[in-house]
This record gives C-alpha cells, structure tokens and sequence, in this order.
C-alpha cells in the first residue's frame, strides 16, 4: 500500500504538536546544520532578508498557493489536504518540510543499501572460464535488481511523502553533481553517490562539494581515476567549475589546467563489485599550483575551498536553487540576496530553500503554474492526485521513456528542465501513459489499432492468407513495437486495478451536472487552476463521453460500472492536456 | 478497455485524409512499380543505420589478397573462395550479396579504416564520439546531427525532420533546439483515444480570443507553447501514420526487426512525408566469442534488410534522393582471442550507399602489420565522411557543426 499525503488529521495534530511545545520533530535523525544558521522558529531573521512578519503579510496565502508549494518541494498534494495548510499558514508549512524527519525503521535517509555480491573475488578468480561465465552472469542479474531496488525505492519515497522536500533537493543535486551507471558500472557506487547527496541534499553545500571530490562515482564518471601527475585528465576539473560550482565565465582555462593538477591521484580502488575513494600520493602533483589566483601546493580539498571561497560560488548555487524551485530565470538582484544568505550560514542550502518558500516572490504571478513538470513529477503528482497505486518499476519505466532515466542523464549537464521536456513524441507519450494509468489503453487497445493499421497498409497482403492464430500472432508482433505496449504489461503482470477516486469524489460531492463535474475532478487531477476554455471545453468532452456511455447527466453520482469508464475516459484526456504538463 | 469501435474507424479516415493532404493519394504507392511525380518538397535526405557492439570490419571487408590474414586470424578468418570479390585484394563478407551488386552500378562507396586519434575501446565512450563527432563525448554539448539540423533548418523547425526508429533515440540525434522524434514504430506515434476530443485541447481552444487574467501571467504563456506543441504533435503525427498507414510495396522485406524498420523508413521517405534525416539500429555485433558465425549471420542479416530497402528506395524520386551511411562505433581487435572471437578494436569501414553516392572505395585500407597497440590504425577520420554529407546533402557548413575542419571526401 502506499501511503500518501499525511491526512487533514495527522497534519492538525502534528501542528498542535509544534505549537505547544514549539520543539523538534527531529527525534533520533541525525541534524547536519550548519552552526551559523540562524533560528528561524521565533520568527526573527537576521541579515538582509526581509523580516518574517512583512513576508507572511505579503504571501498570498490561498489553496493555490498552498498547491504551489507542494508541486515544486514535493511533488504534489492530494485535493483534500489543501484546506488544512492553507489554514496552517506558510510558515508552518514550511517549517513542516524542512524539518528533519523522524527516523523511520532503519535510516530514513539512507533508506538504499547496497548488497554486496554473495561470492567474492577470490572465488570469481579459482573459477574455472564456464564458471566465470556463469558468475558474471548471476553478477549481472545481481547489478541489475540493486538498480532497480535504488530506482524504485527512491520513487517509492516520493510517492509516499514521507520526506518530501528531501526527495525533490535531492532530485535537482542529482541533476548538477550528476553520474550515470552507464559510466559508472556497478550499481553500489551510484547507490553511494545517491546516499552522499541525500544525506547534504538540505544540508551544508559546502560539505556536499568536499564528498563529491571524493565520490567514486563522480570520479569514475569524469574520468579522474585517469588524471595522474604528469599525464593530467582535465574533465573533472572543468565540470567542477563550470557546473559544479562557478559557472562558465569565472575562471579561465590556466585555472581549469592547474585545477586538474591539485586532482592528480583521486581516484578509487575497486573491490569486486564495490569501489572506495583511494587518494594515491604517488599520482598526486604536489608541486605548488596557482588556482584562481590562490598559490599553495593544493590537493583536491584545498580546491574546494578555493572554490567555496569565490564570490562566483555562492552566486552560482543560488541561482541553481532558485531557477529550479521557480523554473524562471533569477533576476541578479534575487541572486546576490540569496548569495549573501549562503555565504553568511557557511552554505546552508536547507536554510536557503526556506528563505525561497517563504519569500513572496516565489508565488508571484509568472512562477504559479509556469513550470513544466518533470516526467518525475507528471508520473508521481497524477499518481498522488489520482490516488492511483502504481508500482514503482512502471513510473521508473515511464520516465525514462519520457527523457528522465534516472541515474542515466543525457550527460555531464543532467536534464534540461522546463519545456526541454517536452516534444511531440513525450507529450503524446504521456497521454497514453495517462491512459495506461486510469485502464483506457492496453494491451488489447493496442491489438486492435496494429489490427487496423495493418488491414489499412499492405502488410496483411504482403503476408498472404493468414489463420486466425497467425494473424494474432503477427498482431501480437506489431504490439510489441508500439512505446507503451511495455509499460502496459508491467501493469497487466502486478494485476493492476485504475484508481476509483473520480467516482467516490463525483457520489460524495453528489455532483449531477456536467459543470460541477469538470469542476471537481479538474481540481484534484490538476496542479494548477485551468483556465475558463478549458473548463467549458471540457465540458462539452465529458457531455459526448457520457452519451456515448449512455450515462445521463443526473446519473453521474450513482455507482454504477459504466460510470466508472466515463470517468478514466474523462481523466485520459485531462491528462492528456497541456494543463496537466504544468505544476 | 477497448476503445469502441467509431473511434478507431474515424481515426483511421483522418489519418488517410491527412496523408491525402500532402499530397499522397493511397493509389500513388498501391503499385508496385515507380513512384512518379510525388509533389512535396525536394531535398536529399539521410538514413543512419547503426551496428551496435563493434562491427568487425576485417570480416565485412576481407582484405583476402593479404597473406597475413590467414595467419594472424586462424579460425576466423574467411577462404577467398568464400568472398564476394572486388578486386584482388579484398572481398565482400558472403552476407553482403546485395551490396556487392550494387557495386558495380557505382551506388556503394566504401570508406575503408574509419576511426578517430585517441580511440577508446569502451562501447558506450566510443559511441559518444562518433554520435558528438568530438573527442571529449557528451560533454562537448549535442549530437552532430541534432547540431546540423539546429543549424540547418533554425529558421524552418519541424518536429519530425529526424526521426529515430525503435525507441530511444541515439545522441548522435540529440538537440535541445530541435530534438529528434523517438518511435518505437510509427503506428505507435500517436495519442490513443478520442484525437478530435485531443484535437480541441491544442490551439484550437483559443479561437476566440479570452480574456487573459494577469493572475494566470506564467501559466498562459506556458500554455500556449504547449498546446502549439500538441498540434505539431497531431499534425506530424497524422503525416507519419498516414504514410506508414497507406504504404504499400512489392518488395518483400526479411522478416527481422531492422527490415521492418527499413520498410518504415522506406514508407516516410517514398511519401516525401517531410522527415529528412532518419536513424534506425541493430545490435548483435559484440562478437568477443565464436565470431565466425554469429557475424556471419548479422552480415546476412543487414545485407538483406539493406538489399531489400534499397530496392524500395530505387521506385521513387525521394528514394533516389537518399543516402544511407552504416557505421559502428569501433572495428575489433586484429588477433583473436582465447574463443575463437575478436575482442574491441578501432577502426573500421563506413558504407554510404545509394543514387546519390559517387560508389567506389575511399580511403585505405589499414595494414594487418602497422598496427596501433594490436588493433588497425585509423586511416581516415571518421567525421570526413560527416563534413561531406553536411554540405553534400544538406548544404550546410561542416565546420559549424562539428567545430573543426575535415577534409571531405568526393563521395557525393
């Protein structure tokens, strides 16, 4: 079962909870901020933020504003748990999300362990050339269920919003410190990598640069395993400035080339199946080196903090957080005052992210509503508003297919977000994929436009007279080359049952005109407000789908089978929409 | 569920009467003889057929006439006899029947030892330098065709001016100004429901111009890219369906995965439905053990599938205007290893084929003796061939895409 949002009750209770007694949610979790951050609980902020009173009067608090929140640090809230923030108020919101979470059962934060292999190196080595077949093949399978146990389970956590703010941080670090397995191999160092970011993903950015220097799997993916003194390998050094920290512009090549000299011998030492950080001395340049004007005999941590140290840094990390909560550009003015905030808190990310949610700019009129959702976030919001149980492996599926294999980016530069997402093949995609969801498209919808598409084409000719069995079979061979054909059998093979939450909504609400129903089910299926055409032309679909259903008007809120295919046709195409591509 | 019936059935009439409406009429291609007089526009157009894996390129291009062959690739290693001759030196791999006629009509050009300075031996790095045509990879920004279609047609976009056949999309195609369509199959390429309840969420929504709400600023403007983009969607999703819909052919295609996609290919480009640059893969081409006949096969296979797409391509004017280029991200090692296969190599031939090409062979063919760390050293580079197609078929500037110059070849 997954569980969702946390109920109207829970997040009254916990409110309650936090006003009384005014402490910690933390528990036993491990709390890694950084001591220059300011408290943020009694409501007066240092430095040159506005102060806590003038924002909360400025914010304009509302179920869309409340929504807004929830699609860009989380990944969506159900209908029903709106009203209750927007009673509760930003701050409390806020202070909801950022707060360390319980731990629950074994590390919340690190909720993705790596298995080791069940042989070791030295049996692969006795192992006879059948045998070591036989091994790499069972090592294989082995790489391939870690993979799809880090997948899942980092989707998983999100569809269950139990550290929602996390997961989404740690969804745009993945993005900028970025590593793909393909590179990479084995699966235990993406796992590492994974772990690494989670854990500083609201933490200290500072702290985080100094673990990826040292991260195998960032090493392997850039190549400095080969940068050796003498024989330098310049790839991390440049991404680690031009993406990693800086930003192209504030440094030149000389500063790249002596970078790459203080990374000389970072490289890893593999066991097996997993791999360590090593820093071997004898690969490392120690000869002294002038990095951004800083002369020293550096070594991959004096790089950091040279770096850290840049006035181009900490603009830099500002404008990545705020471009990727607000998915416009920052204007420089933003920038430097965000910039000043991390400088100040020694690169407190967590505390930057609760400056952003609480500024009122943030819920201004160009960022609601104006984002792309990521695949990520159309696969994991539509499943949390439509309150659909879909298994993990289908939404890791399904983004991939839609440009967002996680832990296999494009390249060095992670995704592109906002409208980059979408072309004409995703956006068509993620109908059906809509449609796979609410049972509209499947296998045998599938059978029968091949069935169609080779009656209209000379295919059926070319084959000649067919039996019944051939013909199937030669559809069926035709099915398997349409995109969503995959996805639908992960769902036919978990025995999975559409969500029937438009039809509880439309009885409850007693809803027995077409108006009140577009009305209803746009609000939960959607993350923004639609628009007043929309709406009416929906309005309109959903009277021609009902006809074609034979459902009368009045008759929507009666529970009855055929209700329920008004209903997923309806949300189909919904999702579908364009409006539903934005969060 | 299944979508009732009327649905399907209205689907189906307006994909046709949308393929009508570039022009193509069902009986034009119903024929199995020449396509004439298919109005559209002209254009030459590319088609990329990629060998995943490593194609061992001594086995599809056997220098024969060499006596250290036989003596360096024992069990690999084919007789003469067996070879489909060129000249005295080498010979075409006995899968490549097809190739070898066309041949000697002058539509196969061949550029022997194909590779790059600092080969990698690693597929997918490999792979990132022949799809970039630069030696860093992927970090040296898009795809070498997604940067010639971003420059070429900046001014006239087109959501399916390059389409990738069967599934993901390889980076060679990668654009974040024009990106490249992904289709599983083109019959897949589509929205599975009402299309005319689709239809009215595009721009069609807005006929009448509303009112716009300065509360809603950033949504609206979001919205109305996107629902530009459904009706790119719709409208070259209609072009694509339509041609493959109403394709028909007397030539009999093999029936393996990589025809099925060359037919496809065939249906777009014979219908001038717009496409221009097409790219379709086959895998199989890792051949570390019992090369012999596992590569033999693969041979056969992609002889045939190219023989039989050829033959479409000659019935129409656009099909007589198309290049196809076969190439692998690198050949395989000189010597064999422990099990009768070929480990990675580095260089290897390229085909161009068709109308268009100048047939004949380019380049040389690398020696069996010379070799660069136990593998044939590289005697042309590979992005030659990619500067002569950019300004050969599409008329743009080779040193604007791939960012250096490369002598071109006159192939073309």
């Amino acid at each position: 079962m997954i569980q969702l949002q946390p109920s109207a009750a829970v997040v009254r209770t916990l409110l309650a909870l936090l006003c009384t007694t005014g402490i910690s949610l933390a528990g036993g979790a491990p709390l890694d901020a950084s001591p220059a951050r300011p408290v943020t609980g009694g409501g007066e902020v240092e430095g040159s933020v506005p102060t806590a009173a003038t924002e909360l009067v400025d914010i304009p608090w509302d179920r869309r504003a409340v929504e807004h929140v929830w699609n860009r640090a989380g990944f969506g809230i159900r209908d029903e748990d709106v009203d209750a923030w927007v009673e509760a108020g930003p701050r409390a919101l806020v202070e909801y999300l950022v707060r360390p979470r319980p731990t629950v059962g074994e590390g919340a934060w690190v909720p993705y362990e790596y298995e080791r292999l069940p042989y070791s190196a030295e049996e692969y080595n006795r192992a006879s050339g059948d045998e070591k077949r036989e091994l790499r093949k069972r090592r294989n399978r082995w790489y391939r269920d870690q993979f799809a146990a880090l997948r899942e389970g980092w989707i998983e956590s999100m569809l269950a919003g139990d550290d929602p703010l996390r997961d989404r941080m740690t969804l745009m670090w993945h993005g900028v410190f970025t590593s793909s397995l393909e590179t990479v191999k084995r699966p235990a160092l993406m796992i590492e990598q994974h772990n690494t970011i989670r854990s500083q993903a609201l933490g200290s950015y500072s702290a985080l640069l100094h673990a990826m220097l040292e991260d195998p799997a960032l090493l392997v993916y850039l190549d400095n395993d080969d940068n050796r003194k003498g024989r330098p390998n310049e790839n991390l050094a440049r991404e680690v400035m031009e993406l990693f920290s800086l930003g192209e512009g504030n440094y030149g090549e000389v500063d790249i080339r002596e970078a790459a000299r203080s990374l000389t011998g970072a490289g890893v030492a593999p066991a097996l199946d997993v791999a360590t950080y090593r820093f071997n001395p004898k690969r490392h340049d120690d000869k002294p080196k002038v990095i951004l004007g800083v002369r020293g005999n550096h070594g991959p941590a004096d790089l950091a903090d040279i770096l850290l140290g840049q006035p181009a840094c900490a603009d830099y990390v500002a404008r990545t957080v705020v471009e990727y909560l607000e998915g416009v550009s920052a204007t420089e003015e933003r920038v430097e005052e965000y910039a000043a905030l991390l400088r100040e808190t020694g690169y407190d990310v967590g505390y930057l992210v609760e400056r952003v949610l609480l500024d009122p700019r943030f819920y201004r009129d160009e960022v609601i509503g104006a984002r792309v959702a990521s695949p990520v976030d159309f696969l994991v919001g539509s499943a949390i508003r439509l309150e659909a149980d879909l298994p993990a492996a289908f939404i890791v599926e399904a983004a991939a297919d839609l440009g967002q294999d996680l832990f296999q980016p494009p390249n060095v530069k992670g995704w592109d977000e906002g409208l980059a997402w979408i072309t004409t093949s995703t956006f068509m995609m993620r109908g059906n994929i809509a449609g796979a969801i609410v049972g509209a498209v499947d296998i045998e919808t599938l059978r029968a436009d091949a069935s169609d598409m080779m009656e209209m084409s000379g295919t059926m000719d070319e084959m000649g007279p067919m039996t019944g069995k051939q013909k199937r079979k030669a559809e069926g061979q035709q099915v398997k080359r349409y995109e969503v054909a995959g996805l639908a059998t992960i769902l036919r093979r978990v025995k999975y049952e559409p969500s029937s939450m438009e039809a509880r909504v439309v009885r409850d609400a007693r809803a027995g005109s077409d108006r009140e129903v577009v009305a209803l089910l746009t609000q939960r299926l959607l993350a923004i407000e639609p628009p007043t055409e929309t709406l009416q032309m929906l309005e309109v679909q959903l009277r021609a789908i009902r006809e074609k259903y034979e459902v009368e008007e009045a008759d929507m809120p009666r529970f009855r089978r055929k209700n329920q295919r008004v209903f997923h046709e309806f949300t189909h195409l919904v999702l579908s929409l364009p409006e539903a591509q934005l969060h | 569920m299944n979508l009732p019936k009327p649905d399907r059935r209205s689907f189906l009439r307006a994909a046709a009467a949308s393929a009508a409406g570039f022009g193509l009429l069902p009986e034009v291609l119903a024929g199995g003889g020449r396509v004439q007089g298919l109005p559209g526009e002209g254009g030459k157009n590319l088609v990329l057929v990629q060998l995943s894996g490593g194609n061992d390129g001594l086995a599809t291009v056997v220098p024969y006439g060499d006596d250290e062959l036989r003596r360096i690739r024992r069990s690999t290693a084919h007789k003469a006899s067996e070879l489909l001759k060129i000249d005295d030196y080498r010979g075409l791999n006995p899968g490549l029947g097809a190739l070898r006629g066309r041949f000697d009509q002058g539509q196969v050009a061949i550029v022997e030892g194909c590779g790059y300075p600092e080969a990698v031996r690693s597929h997918f790095k490999s792979y990132e330098v022949w799809h970039t045509a630069h030696r860093a990879g992927r970090i040296s920004g898009d795809g070498w065709i997604g940067r010639l279609a971003a420059s070429r047609w900046a001014d006239e976009p087109r959501p399916d001016r390059v389409v990738h056949f069967g599934g993901k999309a390889p980076y060679s195609l990668f654009s974040r100004k024009q990106p490249p369509v992904a289709l599983a199959s083109p019959t897949g390429y589509r929205w599975f429901g009402d299309e005319e309840a689709y239809a009215r969420g595009g721009a069609a929504i807005c006929e009448h111009e509303m009112e716009r709400d300065p509360r809603h600023v950033g949504r609206d403007g979001a919205l109305d890219k996107l629902r530009a983009t459904l009706d790119d969607a719709r409208e070259s999703s209609g072009r694509i369906r339509g041609a493959a819909a109403i394709y028909r052919t007397s030539v009999e295609y093999p029936k393996t995965r990589l025809s099925a996609e060359l037919r496809d290919v065939a249906a777009l480009v014979n219908a001038r439905s717009g496409t221009q640059i097409f790219s379709v893969s086959d895998n199989g081409y890792d051949t570390h053990s019992k090369q012999r006949q596992a590569h033999d096969r693969k041979m056969g296979e992609l002889g045939d599938a190219l023989g039989a797409f050829l033959e479409d391509l000659d019935r129409s004017e656009a099909g007589r205007d198309t290049v196809v280029l076969v190439f692998s991200e690198f050949g395989r090692r000189v010597a064999e290893n422990g099990s009768s296969g070929h480990d990675h190599g580095k260089a290897g031939p390229m085909f161009l084929l068709g109308h268009s090409v100048k047939g004949g062979l380019y380049g040389a063919h690398p020696s069996l003796t010379e070799l660069d760390a136990g593998d044939l050293a590289f005697t042309t580079d590979f992005r030659s061939v990619y500067a002569t197609l950019i300004r050969g078929l599409f008329g743009a500037d080779p040193v604007a895409v791939l960012g250096a110059e490369y002598p071109p070849l006159p192939l073309i």
